[in-house]
């Protein structure tokens, strides 16, 4: 990633969509990313074994915030079986960075394996 | 004492000259490992080429070669100190040092151990471990200074069989007051523990002034190869101490019932030593003391002096460390709004390495600093220049603009 691609995920970065808790939810679900060492929350909203609805609490690097508040975006509609399906590519796409280097591969992943984690609890 | 010249020393380092994505590199992450010089890297392919055999153990010629190769290293490292040769064990790093300690320790059950918030989790896991063995953990705190309770050490418990202690933080860059720690720990009874990896390197160490009973540091933080490091063990308390690993050299007459083992060093050397490396500490020792110890000490503490006063004027920047009274080559910080890993991605984008994170020492950093994701950390030598703080301190403040 080019450092103005950087530059340009501050604004996200700065005042990121779906930050804050939902008012409504079905599951929510704490994340922990060893390599930021930060903590999120999710909260889903689901409907006919699809997302309705997501939110995040909690900041980050630019990496993990930028990447789980675009997926609460991205997520809506999908079924849990669709969103096991998706994996570090499919994050890099979403963010609009081709490389992210190993040491923050934890970062890019800590939202999507959060919501992960809540849908399977959802479904327990 | 004559001038030094930071720009002279950069040219044995080879390292130094290359470019990170297009950017002279300027490194400042030496608290995590320091670069080596030309004659540490020289010389362990001339150990390789020249001298190479297994110690101890063969008669021929080699042998004997590498084993004079591994007995001199540890007179250099012993003399470093200010030790004697048969004081020091040569281990692969400060936590195995530490942990060594942890291992081969004598302590009935129910005995105590008093160590600090500085610690580096080498020097607090090893002993949180113990816990698990009926041994208690007490923690001495720290105030708004960034310098240890020194209260604590005034009355420590009877039961407290070993204080542990950091001489330099890699966070906070406090220097702890070891020799009066060690005073106060022997008066009570208490065997004293000095975690030096963060002050070898830059300080002139004596361990007879310091007076502890061990004295852990690591070879590669202070020009070395990484894998090889030192425990400095005190003649005095080889009795308590029963053994850490069994095997090879380590023994001096094996049978099936009897088992006799070989004195210190050799009775914690189990297996065969890393004599390359042991060989390359002892050359970087050389170059340090052919630049000085005393050198280097008052040429880092003046550049630490200008990176701290350059950066109070500096807005955007919260400072962790340097607050106490005495400091080392630590400079802990983060830009406001900016999440440490960001900082450090974007120096590196402009060739500065420095370090991000929790730097091993997660219970200081959120418990007694409260920074919730890690803090930003530079960490200069003697090698790094005014030119180079200038450089960094002006990146900063671009990084800062844009996150503002
Ligand atoms: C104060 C302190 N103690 C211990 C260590 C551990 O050193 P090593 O990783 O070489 O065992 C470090 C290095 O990071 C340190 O800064």
């Amino acid at each position: 990633m080019d450092e103005d691609k950087y530059y340009e995920l501050i604004d996200i970065y700065k005042n990121p969509e779906h930050a804050g808790k939902l008012q409504d939810f079905d599951v929510s679900e704490e994340g922990y990313s060893t390599s930021c060492g930060d903590t999120f929350n999710v909260y889903l909203k689901m409907e006919n074994g699809t997302i309705k609805e997501a939110s995040f609490e909690g900041n980050g690097c630019i990496i993990s915030t930028v990447s789980i508040s675009k997926l609460c975006s991205e997520v809506v509609g999908k079924s849990s079986d669709k969103v096991n399906s998706m994996g570090l590519e499919d994050v890099k796409r979403i963010i609009g960075i081709d490389h992210i280097s190993a040491s923050r591969v934890g970062c890019a992943l800590v939202g999507l394996e959060t919501i992960k984690k809540a849908l399977a609890k959802y479904k327990l | 004492m004559s001038d030094f010249d930071a720009n002279e020393v950069r040219k044995d380092f080879p390292i130094l000259s290359k470019t990170i994505e297009g950017n002279p590199l300027i490194y400042l992450d030496n608290a995590a490992t320091s670069q080596k010089p030309s004659t540490v890297i020289d010389g362990i392919k001339y150990f390789y080429e020249n001298i190479n055999a297994n110690p101890l153990r063969s008669l021929h010629k080699l042998a004997e070669e590498s084993t004079k190769a591994y007995e001199t290293a540890r007179e250099k490292v012993a003399r470093f100190i200010n030790a004697s040769p048969e004081e020091i064990i040569f281990v692969r790093n400060t936590t195995e040092a530490i942990n060594l300690v942890s291992f081969s320790l004598k302590m009935d059950r129910g005995s105590r151990i008093l160590t600090t918030y500085l610690e580096h989790h080498s020097n607090l896991l090893p002993w949180l471990r113990l816990r698990d063995k009926g041994m208690f953990v007490d923690i001495v705190g720290v105030d708004d200074n960034l310098e240890l309770d020194m209260g604590r050490f005034e009355n420590i418990r009877q039961d407290t069989k070993l204080v542990a202690v950091t001489h330099g933080s890699n966070v906070t860059g406090t220097i702890t007051d070891v020799e009066k720690i060690s005073r106060l720990a022997h008066a009570s009874g208490a065997l004293v523990l000095v975690d030096a990896a963060q002050t070898a390197p830059h300080i002139k160490l004596d361990v007879k002034k310091i007076d502890a009973d061990f004295l852990a540091f690591s070879g590669h933080k202070m020009l070395g190869p990484m894998g090889v490091g030192v425990l400095y063990i005190n003649k005095r308390v080889i009795p308590k101490l029963g053994t850490f690993l069994t095997g090879g050299e380590m023994i001096s007459s094996v049978k099936m019932n009897d088992i006799k083992y070989a004195d210190v060093p050799a009775y914690f050397e189990a297996g065969t030593p890393n004599v390359a490396d042991a060989y390359g500490l002892g050359l970087a020792i050389d170059y340090l003391d052919k630049v000085g110890m005393d050198r280097i000490y008052a040429y880092e503490k003046k550049l630490m002096d200008y990176l701290y006063s350059s950066a109070a004027s500096i807005d955007c920047l919260d400072i962790y460390s340097g607050k106490s009274r005495e400091r080392g080559s630590i400079f802990s910080f983060s830009v406001k709004n900016a999440h440490p890993h960001d900082v450090a991605y974007l120096l590196n984008k402009k060739g500065i390495a420095i370090r991000s994170g929790f730097q091993c020492a997660q219970p200081l950093i959120e418990d007694k600093l409260h920074v919730k994701g890690g803090v930003a950390r530079a960490s200069p030598y003697f090698y790094n220049t005014y030119d180079e703080i200038d450089t960094f301190l002006a990146e900063i403040k671009k990084i800062g603009n844009m996150y503002g």
